[in-house]
This record gives structure tokens, C-alpha cells and sequence, in this order.
């Protein structure tokens, strides 16, 4: 139990939730204070830095900090990954700033987005300041005004920008910059933890651009990483640059006291094994924390999440509307306006409840905040801690929940608590030589400077993708070079967040005006803004009246809507080449290349409070598709017979092994769900499997329409797990080679969940009755786990 | 399955042509035969009959050049060279320079899009010489020559004392620096002064005009036409259809294209010149012409210049003209022109003609007059009220 000093208001609140919710808390971990460890500055110091330092009252570092000092003299590519607020900046300004001061060298700053590199600036200006140090930092993002952009290049010693521009405005524009990429001695790249999966491919193959025009001027700057709290700060850091990279991962800096609660929701159904929402017992958790007079972030998984629980906690605390708002939401999709006013606000501590998704995970400065609020887990340790970590001033107490919903992961991790305060936290992948976005990059840097015969660039077959552009008429061979010929700009239509391309914005049309109102990215439009949709900003219901596909634009108007919608979606998966497989009793499991359908054919309205389904609404909108890849298991007919001769009964059994699967998958995978998707098909899109508004398990063909399985001449249920992403991201391989060891954790999920007959945490909901059928739903998801698992 | 089919799968493009039926070599030849209809092949161009077409020397691999010699007395449009060299000085900021120093520049691409993938494969330079002119049109062959292709232009822009050209600011010259950038040779455009015509061009006539492109100038101001002139966009499709087809033909197209262009830059300033001193000479709106006169230290031409179009100003001009007036002291001649103004209760002239009866003559009570005709709003109550209050105190001093 923890050693409480009563006297603060967390270590109250913490003893209040511990003698009121005792039921609800399932694990608690106290990690203790830690004092700091602090080591003198080096001698070499360039006297005026350290009279800078000294004006802001530093006299000594902090171990870590120093560390790195001793590192970059050392010549080293070097990654800092200690926990928040530790004082990672210092560990790489301080040696950039001397080598500015004393060698006249140039730095290069990226952080993932804007508002984080304005932040930098206004830290570095700081510093300058403190003691006329003389260097000029400058922003160089889509807001730095055309004439300001010389300045930038040519007197810039420090310049901050994001990897957006290094991609569109500055590589393809080098020469222009040549001044500044003759002296460039280093790369800072903060926030390293963000640049994963398919953004991180694409940013590793920025570098191999940078570096190769790096090259071209001479130059090999050092690159220095920042990172949140991963699995492989090193491993990410050296796949980004493909070069070995110095790691310093033990903190110095002091901590105050840290309190964890794992929180389960009370169960209301036994019988089904329902429990109270998430969403109920995190509102309840912030309004006991902004009563407490303690300023708390809550933090949920989706977008839709952060407007549902920014309404109720408005409805408490933000009844009058003539005073400031206490309650403010924070989401990707605000405009930047409307985002940097809310960061300003909460710095200034004019806000006392944050609700927002993993927006705020990055390093954006809204100052000290006590309480941290999981709304579900977030689907990796690593995101976890990083969430976690927003609470905690500096020595004062802390406090975070991590509140689970009905999910199998959540209620995995809240069951054994020894599993989530003992897991390390992930690794973060990247897959650069993913096919579409490598050749994405091939081409920017051939249009950047031409390829000799010889050159490297990747892991694919670089002469072969270089005739396959000249085939398109983009490049030309000549004298062992190839030329960039074509009157296009290639960076401009390569985003570095996506494959796909293409935001939608969202328009208020009311008021006769029509105003901009937010950003929509192309995989989340169709889900969220087809005509009839409510589309949340800061809570305030949108309905949309027209979404322009073509020209990528909704339009909407202020509602009243008491009601709030979501999309209902159907997948529909063609296996088109087989890597590989494996036969494992009357299994065989494979990974391999399909296509994919997806269609939404509707949405739900849910009423606010109550959450019942008020009724249905048609969507009309092209059939998404995708090429990715994916991992498959499929049974012989004759076993799945013998064992499940109802082809209902087979069907819910594989719906249900699927749902258990793909959890523990996204476990496995260090994935987050959105990143994989599951599917139930035959294999060749003739027809797949879903679960029916009447909650029971069906077929449906190619054209949606219901289809009687008895009736279905061939019947080889295939269980699908797939890459979200055109081309996969690699997420789809790794799980093959542990397909054995997933089906295996699934059986023993499924098997230890203690509910009656499948709920949510294990297989997913069922109906009421469900544990009263000879064979439950549970039974025959472990009827078909079985037999995926050879036996 | 090979990198090109999963490339062609990801991006959704057809599957090959399943192959006819024959013998391997026939396939082998058909294959072939896709290859050079999809013109991705370079063809061995013949690069010497290219330039016997165009009558040009060969400098090196790679790089063609072709020269002509212009008499002075060269009539282009309704000017000669030699008088656009006469008429050039009056668009200098500083002294004009020994004209063999000036270096007529214009450049094509391979397309509009810039960065370091945007070719510059030709370039004219037109020159004065002791005994005429001399025109060198550059042109890029094989893209493996560039290096010899722009050392060659080097060559031709040294001494440069003064770079003319049309839009250059903005677009030829930027992308000039980026190739010397690329292949290592200083860039000998670095320092030298530059006068872009398109400026003067805009300056006189974007209110008049549609637009200001260079063929518009031509038509307006030369009196040419271009008939059977190369589009825009055909110059980088008739370089890569060489490149890539070694079709010789539409380069003859580009390098006409290009004398044109330079040939009106040379004579460009002589109806430039005549706009500057009289804009009803050639329609120029005379208000952007004196403010320009303004700028340049020369108040008493643009004074000029609006007295002369006194019956064309706008609102706008006559304010100039009054403001000119007024600062050289002639505050008759000024407020005559604000009380037309003021009749037609323009603003800015019922502010003037204000200020002009409080503080020049001292008339608070025609002040006011004139003030309460301001547009309602802060502005006028603040001086409405200073100016009453200021009325009141004297009649009551005059009480008292």
C-alpha cells in the first residue's frame, strides 16, 4: 500500500478512489521518488553556454545529459530515451549549441509537427537570450512567409522544420540550401517513438534521401534522436538511418511519487458478462479529479470517444456559457488555430479537464498536470507509459488510471496486473523497402539528383524499379546515369502519412458562409463522413449534408442531434498469391498477398446517455479496396464437419476465433487494432461472414446480399488477419512465423475467460440465452481454435 | 513473382499482354517492339545530323550551339536592335555600363514544376558587339553533358555587366543557379545587376492589360504576331521526343521560339522608354507611372506626367498629384484638387482639404464644415469634436 503523505491533494484523491472503488482497482503499483543524479559540466564547455546555463540556474547536469555530451564528442549517432520531463532537450542542445558557438557548424531540427518545432524555437530563443549567445533558430514550416525563406537558408544556424518539408520544399530544392548542407553537422529528430509503422517508412527513406544529398555536398552529420519510453530506441533510431546508433537510456533526473491504479468496470450482466462502460467510469474518475481541485487529461482511443466525453463533462462543468470553458478537447483533425489556442490555454492552467487522443502523446507543452485518465488501453505498453507520464509536476505526486472497456486485451492486462507493470514496452517497426512507399522515395530522390549505375538506395532491386520509371517515362539512362526527365514534381504527391493520399476537409455550409472546420485523412473519411453522419468538433454536433468524394470535401451544418452515428463496414478478402504455408494437422496456415473489398452500407444513431441504437441510415459510397497483404488459416472440410457439422454453428465459432485472435495478435504485433484488420471469408470473395444486426452470425455474397450457408456448395471458412495499409506495412509476416504461438494464446484466452458462454472479453458480445444452447458461441470459437491448432 | 508485376498489382495497372504465340524469337521481338513504341528506349541520335538540321556547331558531345550575326540596323517589329540599345539606359537603375557588357538572356525547360529535377536545355544569349550583334542559342543533346553545356553558356556570360530579361527574376535565373549549382561551376549570373523587363511591363500596364506575358507585349507594343509559334508547354515535349525518339524537327520550332523572344527583349525598350516619359503614348495607366517617378527621386516628372493626362486621372492619380503639389508648396494649385475631390466626397480628399483649412489657414469653422462630410465612424467623431472643442474655447476667449 502506499506510503500516502496526506497532505497532497493526489495522495488524497488516490486514498479516496482506494476505500470507495476497492472492487473496481484491480492491481496498483506506487513507484517511489527518485532523486537526481547529477554530474558537473563538461570543462570543454564553451564558456558562453554555460554562462547561458547558469543565467537560467543550471549549474550541473543531470547523468544522462551528460552522457550524451560524452557520446557526440565521441563522434557517435546517438538516441536519448529517458521518460518525460527528464531533460532530454539539454541532452541535445547543449552539444549542437557549442559546436555552433565554436565551429560555426549547422543544425538540422525535425520534429513530426509543426506546433512541436515552434515550441523548440521559442526554448532555443530562451536560451540565446539568457546570455547573447548570438545563434539564430529559425522555423521553417508552411507558414514561413516566401521572403523569410532566404533568410532561413542562407543565416540560419539552427533551422526547425518537420519532415513534411524536408520531403516537399527542401530536398527537392537542395541547391537552394547548398550553403546551409555544406556546414550541416547535425540532425536532431525528436520524438523519435512517433516515426513507426507506415509513417516511419516513409521517414527512413526521407533520411536515405537526406543523406545522400548529405553526400553530395560532402557532409555526414551526426543525427541525434529523441525518444518517449519503446522497446528499441536503438533498433528504431539505427532502421531509420541504417547505421549504428549509441543508446542512452538511464535517467538522472528526479521524480516525484507515481500512482497507478488498473481499473475494472463493475459487471452489470453476469450472465452475459457485460460490464459498466469505460466511458462512465473515466468521466467519473476526471470529475472526482477537477473536484479535488487537480488538473487531469483523459485520454481516449478514438476521435469520436474524445467529443462523447468531452460533452459530458462539459454538461458538468461548462454549464454557463458566458464563463471560460473548463473542459477542452484536443484531436488530430482541429485546424491549427484552433489547436495551438487550446495548448495556450492549458499552459496558462486556464483549463482543468484535457480530453484528447494520442495527439497529445507527442511532446506538445500544456504544462503540469496531476492526473492522467486512460480511456481503454491504448493498445501497447509503450503508448501506455507515454500517456501516463502527462501527469506528474516535477517532485510533486502523481497519478494515472488506466480505466479497461470490455475489450479481451483490456481485460487481459486489468486480470494480471503482473503483466502489465512487468512487460517491457514494444518495439516500434518500420518497414522501409515497403514496396509502393521505397518507390515512392526512389522517385523524389532520383528527380533530386540523379542515380548512377552502382548506387544503392533500399532493399529492393534499385536497377529494376529505375527501368520500370524510365517505362513511365519518368527517368532517361545515359552515360551511367539515370535523369529525371519528366515536367512533375514527384514530392508533391507523396504524403509521408499515408499510402493512400488525399484529406478530406470538412466545411460548415451553415450560416451562408462556408468555413473550414477540420481535416479528415482518406481511410478515416469514409467511416466518418458520409451524408448523415454527425461529425463532433469540441463536442459541437455537425451533421454532414454532402460529401463530395471526388473533389474530397464534406459539407456540414451545426445540428441539435441528441444522437450520435457510426458506421457499420463489411470486408470482403480474395486471396491473389500464397508466400508461404504451413500444414499443421488439418490446418494450414499461410501469409500471402490479397484484395480487399470494403463496403459501409450504413450507420447506426446512438442516443447520448443511453447508448440505445435509435435507428439505421444508408450510406452510399464507392467500395473501398486495398491490396495488402495478410495471414490465413484454413481447415479442411472434412475435420471442420466432423467436429462442427452446423455450418451456423462453424460460422460463429470462426467469428468468434477471429475476435479472440486478432486481439492477441495486435498483442503480438505491437500493432495498435486500427493497424489490423479481420476478416471471415472463403478465401476467394465469393462470400464472407459478419455478424447480423440480430447479433447472430451470417453469410453475405459479393453484392451484400444474404446468403444461406447450408446452401453454399463449397465450405472453407478462412480466418483472415490483414495489413491495414495498401501494400502492408510488414505487420503480416512476422505474425505467420508466430501463427502457432497466436492460435495458442487465443485458445488459452478464450479458455480462461470466466463468463459462461463468450462476452466481449473473450469471443465478443453474445445474446442473452446464449449460455442456454447446447453449443454456446464460446464452445464453438474453441471448437475451431482447436482445430487451428492442429488438434 | 518479380518486382515489376507486384509494382504493377500495387498500383493497380493492367496485367502485361499475355504474348503471341511463336517462336522465342518472335517473342523476344515483339517484346522489343513494346519497348520502343512505349519510347522508353533511347534511340542512338544522331547527333551531328541534328546539328546540320539546325546549322549548328557541335562544341562538344552533347552540346550544339548555333550563331548568328545581327546588324545593328536589324528591324524587329516596328524598332531596330540599335535603337532598343539606345532606349536601354532609361530603364537602369545605375549607370547602363558599356553595352558590350549586356547579355540578353532566355531560357526553356523541361517544365514549369522547378526544384532540381526542372531542366534548363536551352539557352539563347543575345549580345551587342563592337560591329553588331551577336546571338548564341545553347542547346543540351545528351543528358550526360550538362556540365559541358552550362560551361559553354559561362563562357558566353562572362563580363556580364548587366543581365536583361523577361520574367528572368522569378524563373530563368533561379533555375540557372541550380544547375551551375549541380555540376560545380560558379554561377556567373551571381552578382550581376538585372534588369527584368516583365517588372516594367506589369508596372505600366497590369491595370490596362489582361496580362502581362511577353507575347501580349508584343502584340501591343512591337506590332508582331507570332502565327506559326511554338505553345508554351510544346518546348520540353519537343526536347523529349528528341531524347527519347531523336526527332529533330520540333528543336527547330524551339530554337525559333527562342530567337523571337530575345529578339523583342533587344527592342522591347524602346516603346518601354516612351512609356515612361509619356504613358498616353502607348494607353500605360499614367498614376503607376508617375508613382513610379516618385519612388525614383523624380517628383517633377511624374508632376509632369499628370498635369499632361489631367483629363484621364483617376481619384486615386489626382491625389498623387495633389499631394506633389502640396509638398512643393503650392497649396493652391493642391486644394483645388481636393475641393473637386470633396464635391464627389471622396475621403481622403475631405481629410486633406480638413487638415488644409485647420492647419494652413486656420479655419476651425471650415474645418468643421468639411469634416462632418467624413465618413461616419471613430475617425471623424475624434476630429469633429477636437475641432468644435476648439471653436468653443475660442469663441470663449473671445467672450472673456
Amino acid at each position: 500500500m502506499a506510503s500516502a503523505s496526506p497532505g497532497e491533494p493526489v495522495e488524497r484523491l488516490v486514498a479516496r478512489l482506494q476505500r470507495r472503488y476497492a472492487g473496481r482497482i484491480t492491481g496498483q503499483l506506487v513507484q517511489p521518488a527518485i532523486a537526481a543524479r547529477q554530474r558537473p559540466l563538461p570543462a570543454e564547455l564553451d564558456p558562453r553556454l554555460a554562462q547561458a546555463l547558469a543565467a537560467r540556474g543550471i549549474g550541473q547536469l543531470y547523468s544522462h545529459q551528460r552522457e550524451a555530451w560524452d557520446r557526440v564528442a565521441e563522434g557517435r549517432h546517438l538516441v536519448i530515451a529517458t521518460p518525460t520531463a527528464s531533460g532530454k532537450t539539454l541532452c541535445y542542445n547543449l552539444p549542437v549549441l557549442d559546436a555552433v558557438l565554436t565551429r560555426g557548424v549547422k543544425a538540422l531540427y525535425l520534429f513530426p509537427t509543426k506546433a512541436l518545432a515552434q515550441d523548440q524555437v521559442a526554448e532555443l530563443n530562451a536560451l540565446n537570450q539568457a546570455a547573447a549567445l548570438g545563434i539564430k533558430a529559425f522555423t521553417f514550416d508552411g507558414d514561413t512567409p516566401g521572403d523569410a525563406r532566404r533568410a532561413v537558408r542562407t543565416r540560419g544556424d539552427i533551422v526547425v522544420s518537420n519532415p513534411d518539408m524536408l520531403h516537399q520544399a527542401i530536398l527537392p530544392h537542395h541547391t537552394k540550401w547548398a550553403q546551409f548542407f555544406e556546414g550541416l553537422a547535425f540532425v536532431v529528430v525528436d520524438e523519435l517513438h512517433s516515426y513507426r509503422g507506415v509513417f516511419g517508412s516513409h521517414v527512413a527513406n526521407l533520411f536515405r534521401r537526406l543523406r545522400r544529398i548529405c553526400r553530395f555536398y560532402g557532409v555526414a552529420p551526426r543525427f541525434l534522436f529523441a525518444s518517449a519510453t519503446i522497446g528499441n530506441p536503438a533498433g528504431l533510431a539505427e532502421a531509420l538511418i541504417g547505421d549504428s546508433v549509441a543508446a542512452i537510456t538511464d535517467s538522472g533526473a528526479p521524480a516525484g511519487p507515481r500512482h497507478l491504479l488498473l481499473w475494472n468496470p463493475p459487471v452489470v450482466n453476469p450472465d452475459l458478462g457485460l460490464r459498466a462502460s469505460a466511458r462512465s467510469q473515466t468521466t467519473r474518475i476526471a470529475r472526482l479529479a477537477a473536484k479535488a481541485g487537480l488538473k487531469a487529461i483523459v485520454f481516449t482511443r478514438s476521435r469520436l470517444m474524445v467529443e462523447v466525453i468531452t460533452k459530458y463533462l462539459k454538461d458538468v462543468f461548462d454549464r454557463d456559457p458566458r464563463r471560460p470553458p473548463r473542459v477542452l478537447a484536443y484531436r488530430g483533425g482541429y485546424l491549427p488555430s484552433e489547436r495551438r489556442a487550446a495548448e495556450t490555454a492549458m499552459r496558462a492552467g486556464r483549463v482543468d479537464l484535457v480530453v484528447s487522443t494520442s495527439a497529445l502523446e507527442l511532446g506538445v507543452d500544456i504544462g503540469a498536470l496531476d492526473v492522467a485518465v486512460l480511456n481503454g488501453y491504448p493498445g501497447t505498453v509503450a503508448a501506455t507509459w507515454q500517456r501516463l507520464g502527462r501527469a506528474g509536476r516535477r517532485l510533486r505526486p502523481s497519478l494515472g488510471v488506466l480505466v479497461a472497456t470490455s475489450e479481451p486485451l483490456d481485460q487481459y492486462l486489468v486480470r494480471h496486473p503482473e503483466f502489465f507493470f512487468g512487460a517491457s514496452p514494444e518495439q516500434a517497426r518500420i518497414h522501409p523497402d515497403q514496396l509502393l512507399i521505397l518507390l515512392d522515395h526512389v522517385r523524389c530522390a532520383a528527380f533530386e539528383l540523379p542515380f548512377e549505375d552502382g548506387e544503392t538506395f533500399g532493399g529492393e532491386d534499385l536497377p529494376e524499379m529505375l527501368r520500370y520509371l524510365r517505362d513511365q517515362g519518368l527517368l532517361q539512362h545515359q552515360g551511367g546515369r539515370w535523369y529525371w526527365i519528366a515536367d512533375s514534381y514527384p514530392a508533391q504527391s507523396v504524403s509521408l502519412r499515408s499510402v493512400a493520399e488525399g484529406n478530406f476537409v470538412v466545411i460548415d455550409s451553415g450560416e451562408g458562409a462556408q468555413r473550414v472546420i477540420a481535416e479528415v485523412d482518406y481511410t478515416g473519411a469514409p467511416g466518418t463522413l458520409y451524408e448523415g453522419a454527425i461529425y463532433m468538433v469540441q463536442a459541437r454536433p455537425y451533421q454532414v449534408e454532402r460529401l463530395d468524394w471526388v473533389g474530397r470535401k464534406a459539407y456540414v451544418r451545426a445540428t441539435r442531434a441528441d444522437y450520435y452515428t457510426d458506421a457499420i463496414d463489411y470486408t470482403r478478402l480474395k486471396i491473389l498469391d500464397c508466400f508461404e504455408s504451413r500444414q499443421q494437422g488439418a490446418t494450414t496456415s499461410a501469409h500471402g498477398e490479397v484484395h480487399l473489398v470494403r463496403r459501409y452500407p450504413g450507420y447506426k444513431k446512438i442516443r447520448y446517455y443511453s447508448h440505445d441504437n435509435i435507428g439505421y441510415g444508408r450510406i452510399e459510397l464507392p467500395d473501398q479496396e486495398l491490396h495488402t497483404t495478410a495471414v490465413w488459416w484454413q481447415v479442411r472440410p472434412a475435420a471442420l464437419e466432423a467436429l462442427l457439422p452446423d455450418r451456423q454453428q462453424a460460422i460463429e465459432g470462426f467469428l468468434g476465433a477471429t475476435y479472440a485472435l486478432h486481439h492477441v495478435a495486435v498483442l503480438r504485433a505491437m500493432a495498435e487494432l486500427r493497424d489490423l484488420g479481420r476478416a471471415v471469408g472463403d478465401g476467394q470473395g465469393t462470400w464472407f461472414a459478419t455478424l447480423g444486426s440480430d447479433g447472430r452470425g451470417q453469410c453475405r455474397g459479393a453484392d451484400n446480399e444474404a446468403l444461406e450457408p447450408t446452401a453454399l456448395g463449397r465450405f472453407i471458412p478462412t480466418l483472415f488477419l490483414y495489413d491495414n495499409y495498401p501494400g502492408g506495412v510488414g505487420l503480416s509476416a512476422p505474425l505467420f512465423d508466430d501463427a502457432q504461438i497466436l492460435v495458442r494464446d487465443a485458445r488459452a484466452l478464450v479458455a480462461a475467460c470466466s463468463c459462461p458462454a463468450g462476452c466481449p472479453a473473450c469471443i465478443g458480445p453474445v445474446l442473452p440465452g446464449d449460455e442456454d444452447r447446447a453449443l454456446t458461441p464460446k464452445a464453438a470459437a474453441l471448437a475451431v481454435l482447436g482445430l487451428l491448432d492442429g488438434t | 513473382m518479380g518486382l515489376r508485376e507486384r509494382l504493377d498489382r500495387l498500383t493497380g495497372a493492367p496485367p502485361p499482354p499475355v504474348p503471341e504465340e511463336g517462336t522465342p524469337l518472335v517473342a523476344r521481338l515483339a517484346r522489343l517492339r513494346a519497348r520502343s513504341v512505349a519510347g522508353s528506349e533511347v534511340r542512338v541520335a544522331d547527333e551531328q545530323g541534328l546539328a546540320e538540321h539546325l546549322a549548328a556547331e557541335r562544341l562538344a558531345p552533347g552540346v550544339l550551339c548555333r550563331e548568328q550575326q545581327l546588324p545593328g540596323a536589324e528591324t524587329w517589329g516596328s524598332s531596330t536592335l540599335d535603337q532598343g540599345r539606345a532606349a536601354l539606359p532609361e530603364l537602369c537603375d545605375g549607370p547602363a555600363g558599356d553595352p558590350t557588357g549586356w547579355r540578353f538572356l532566355d531560357t526553356e525547360t523541361s517544365g514549369l514544376a522547378g526544384g532540381t529535377g526542372t531542366w534548363v536545355f536551352q539557352v539563347g544569349i543575345l549580345r551587342p558587339m563592337a560591329g553588331g550583334w551577336r546571338l548564341r542559342q545553347f542547346l543540351l543533346a545528351r543528358l550526360d553533358a550538362e556540365a559541358a553545356f552550362l560551361a559553354a553558356i559561362a563562357e558566353e556570360l562572362a563580363g556580364v555587366s548587366r543581365l536583361v530579361t523577361y520574367n528572368g527574376k522569378s524563373f530563368d535565373r533561379p533555375l540557372l543557379a541550380t544547375r551551375f549549382r549541380l555540376v560545380g561551376i560558379a554561377d556567373p549570373l551571381a552578382e550581376a545587376p538585372h534588369l527584368d523587363l516583365l517588372a516594367w511591363v506589369r508596372r505600366a500596364f497590369a491595370e490596362v492589360w489582361g496580362d502581362c506575358r511577353l507575347v501580349s507585349a508584343e502584340e501591343r507594343l512591337l506590332g508582331l504576331r507570332r502565327f506559326d509559334d511554338l505553345p508554351g508547354a510544346a518546348a520540353p515535349q519537343a526536347w523529349l521526343d528528341w531524347l527519347r525518339q531523336g526527332r529533330v524537327a520540333p528543336l527547330e520550332a524551339v530554337l525559333r521560339h527562342n530567337r523571337r523572344d530575345l529578339l523583342s527583349l533587344a527592342v522591347l525598350p524602346v516603346p518601354l522608354a516612351l512609356t515612361y516619359r509619356d504613358p498616353a503614348a502607348t494607353g500605360a495607366a499614367p498614376q503607376s507611372i508617375a508613382g513610379h517617378h516618385v519612388a525614383r527621386g523624380a517628383p517633377h516628372h511624374a508632376l509632369a506626367i499628370l498635369e499632361a493626362n489631367a483629363a484621364r486621372l483617376t481619384p486615386a492619380a489626382r491625389l498623387l498629384q495633389a499631394t506633389l503639389y502640396r509638398r512643393r508648396g503650392d497649396w493652391d494649385a493642391a486644394s483645388r484638387i481636393w475641393a473637386a475631390l470633396a464635391e464627389q466626397q471622396e475621403p481622403a480628399a475631405l481629410l486633406a482639404l480638413a487638415k488644409f483649412h485647420e492647419h494652413s489657414r486656420a479655419d476651425p469653422v471650415a474645418a468643421l464644415a468639411v469634416a462632418e462630410r467624413l465618413p461616419p465612424g471613430p475617425d471623424r467623431d475624434r476630429r469633429c469634436a477636437r475641432l468644435a472643442a476648439k471653436l468653443g474655447r475660442a469663441r470663449n476667449g473671445g467672450a472673456s
